[in-house]
């Protein structure tokens, strides 16, 4: 378990959140989070099975079985196109092309 | 057999009373109490009385009017219905009107059941005590010095009091069934995926399902019925039937799980009601087997950990432009982004949301993140031994009973601690019925759980009814 996780760097937290916090909100917010990341280092006694960067994406939620060609740039759909106001979708990457 | 529901469609279909009538009495019965207990942050008194006008016409012309005519209810302020304010108890969306109605709730309004009002809760149902809501703190109604409960302590509260015949209230880790205890009452936290999510303004969007809160576990099971089933609209909903009401209340056959280590965490009162129903289930014939717990605290830790991890990603969309509330005084539009989260988020959701940033940092996703879905994964392979040879499992809903409000002498960490038994339905998907058993020397209404396997609500209204038959409670 990363031990730095329970010093937390709150301002910098909150920057990545989008928050503003006071002195005295920040001190009290960053003791109670400290609070919890100390409580929660039982969850260092699990390992973590089955999950890596790699195959989160592709074991967890749908397995990545496409060519990888259906990525590349021929293939992909451009902007839509503006025709009488109205936003024209291309529904094929062949109608696409016409 | 407790029956609000029945009651009152009885007294429609029959023509005994009108649902203009039956209407009339419930906001009678708000304006009377809503002052002090606060369970109400919009009353629609004009629209649930033209909801009735219509209802009667449609009786007088001989129409079919729906098994739920008359019937009037509540609806937590986190669950949307088209044109009403919605206000997720915050100054960030205090004049927000959604464009669109809830799956659950145009489910019950097409049986003719009348929406009366939405209800006070948490902000974002961030809590457990309806006092992180800006509009003020809800009141027990059983004992106004105490907290209802929460997040859906104002549904809760409103049901107790009799200003509507059920509620609509959702429940992210425990916040239908927590406030359900204090206030006496029964809530079903459904299967994830059986009740639509649309509609309901997201906190956690993998743990969260919108719950009936009703006074009778009959009615409970009407209401979900009511409510259940696929909606296009919400692709993580399941295909299933939706006949939940149990036909028996013979449980005669039914093994009951109740570990008994977790007697040790409870106040004296929860201890012995829960041992108190688990014999009364013995009594009537189940077969109650003990069994180690599994691991609460990892549980709660990993509850905590990914709860606040969603929230963080669902509430990014708050940043004054799209809608919602926009800071008057930002000069670019990065300080509008700052300042409005800022001014319109309060003290307990900017702690989770900088909880859910840190967790997905870098440095938390290995630590804390993935490890919490570990844990998910140890409670799954948990449930399903004990569900491979058991049909239940008898839980405590929370170690205590209903708070006084305001309470001081208690940390955040452990406030959080007291959501450990009902985190285990959240984390898993599993069904958990709650259901009042006892009360504690103060007259204080006293909850007990059932968790069941996946889709198994018949088994666990059935259990319940087998209790609330017992009247071992409210009297």
């Amino acid at each position: 378990m990363n031990r730095e996780l329970t010093d937390i760097d709150i301002k910098a937290i909150a920057k990545l959140a989008k928050i503003d916090l006071g002195t005295e909100q920040a001190e009290r917010i960053k003791n109670e989070l400290a609070q919890f990341m100390e409580f929660a280092q039982i969850l260092s006694d699990f390992e973590i099975d089955g999950l890596s960067s790699d195959n989160t994406h592709g074991d967890v939620f749908r397995k990545d079985t496409e060519s990888k060609d259906t990525y590349s740039s021929d293939n992909l759909i451009s902007p839509s196109r503006i025709s009488n106001g109205y936003i024209s979708v291309p529904l094929t990457v062949e109608e696409n092309r016409e | 057999m407790k029956s609000c529901i029945l009651t009152i469609s009885e007294l429609f279909s029959s023509g005994k009373a009108s649902a203009v009538e039956l209407t009339k009495g419930y906001i009678e019965s708000i304006t009377a109490k809503n002052q002090e207990i606060n369970a109400f942050i919009s009353v629609m008194s004009e629209y649930a009385l033209r909801c009735a006008t219509e209802l009667d016409k449609k009786r007088q012309r001989g129409e079919h009017t729906g098994p739920l005519a008359g019937v009037p209810f509540a609806v937590k302020d986190n669950i949307c219905l088209a044109g009403i304010r919605t206000t997720c108890a915050s100054r960030m969306l205090e004049s927000f009107i959604p464009p669109y109605t809830a799956t659950a709730v145009s489910r019950l309004t097409e049986l003719g059941a009348i929406p009366l009002g939405k209800t006070n809760m948490d902000e974002f149902a961030m809590g457990s005590a309806s006092d992180t809501s800006v509009f003020g703190a809800v009141r027990n109604p059983l004992d106004t010095s105490r907290t209802a409960g929460g997040s859906s302590g104002g549904s809760a509260a409103a049901v107790s009091a009799d200003m509507c015949c059920f509620a609509l209230g959702s429940d992210t880790g425990g916040s239908a069934r927590q406030p359900s205890s204090f206030c006496g009452l029964t809530a079903m936290k459904p299967t994830y995926g059986s009740v639509s999510r649309y509609g309901l303004i997201a906190f956690a969007s993998s743990l969260e399902q919108i719950c009936p809160m009703t006074s009778g576990v009959y009615d409970n099971a009407l209401v979900f019925d009511a409510i259940c089933g696929h909606d296009p609209h919400d692709a993580t909903t399941l295909n299933r039937n939706s006949h939940s009401v149990p036909g028996t209340s013979d449980i005669s056959k039914t093994k009951i799980v109740f570990p008994r280590e977790a007697l040790s965490m409870l106040s004296d009162s929860v201890s012995q009601a829960t041992c108190d129903a688990a014999n009364t289930l013995q009594m009537l014939g189940a077969s109650i087997i003990d069994a180690p717990l599994p691991n609460i605290d990892a549980a709660l830790a990993a509850y905590y950990v990914i709860s606040s991890a969603e929230a963080s990603s669902n509430l990014a969309r708050y940043d004054g432009i799209r809608y919602g509330y926009a800071s008057k005084s930002a000069k670019s539009t990065d300080e509008l982004f700052v300042r409005t989260r800022t001014e319109g988020f309060g003290d307990e959701v900017k702690k989770r949301l900088l909880l859910g940033t840190l967790c997905l940092s870098r440095e938390g996703r290995d630590a804390y993140y993935k490890k919490s879905l570990s844990v998910k994964k140890y409670l799954l392979e948990y449930f399903d031994k004990i569900f491979a040879t058991c049909d239940a499992i008898l839980l405590p809903v929370v170690p205590n009973t209903a708070r006084q409000l305001g309470q001081k002498d208690i940390t955040s960490l452990e406030a959080w601690r007291e959501d450990a038994f009902c985190v285990l339905a959240n984390l898993t998907g599993l069904p958990s019925l709650s259901v009042p058993f006892g009360k504690d020397s103060n007259g204080l209404p006293i909850g007990i759980q059932l968790m069941g396997k996946a889709l198994s609500e018949e088994t666990l209204y059935q259990i319940g009814i087998a209790l609330e038959e017992t009247r071992c409670y409210n009297d």
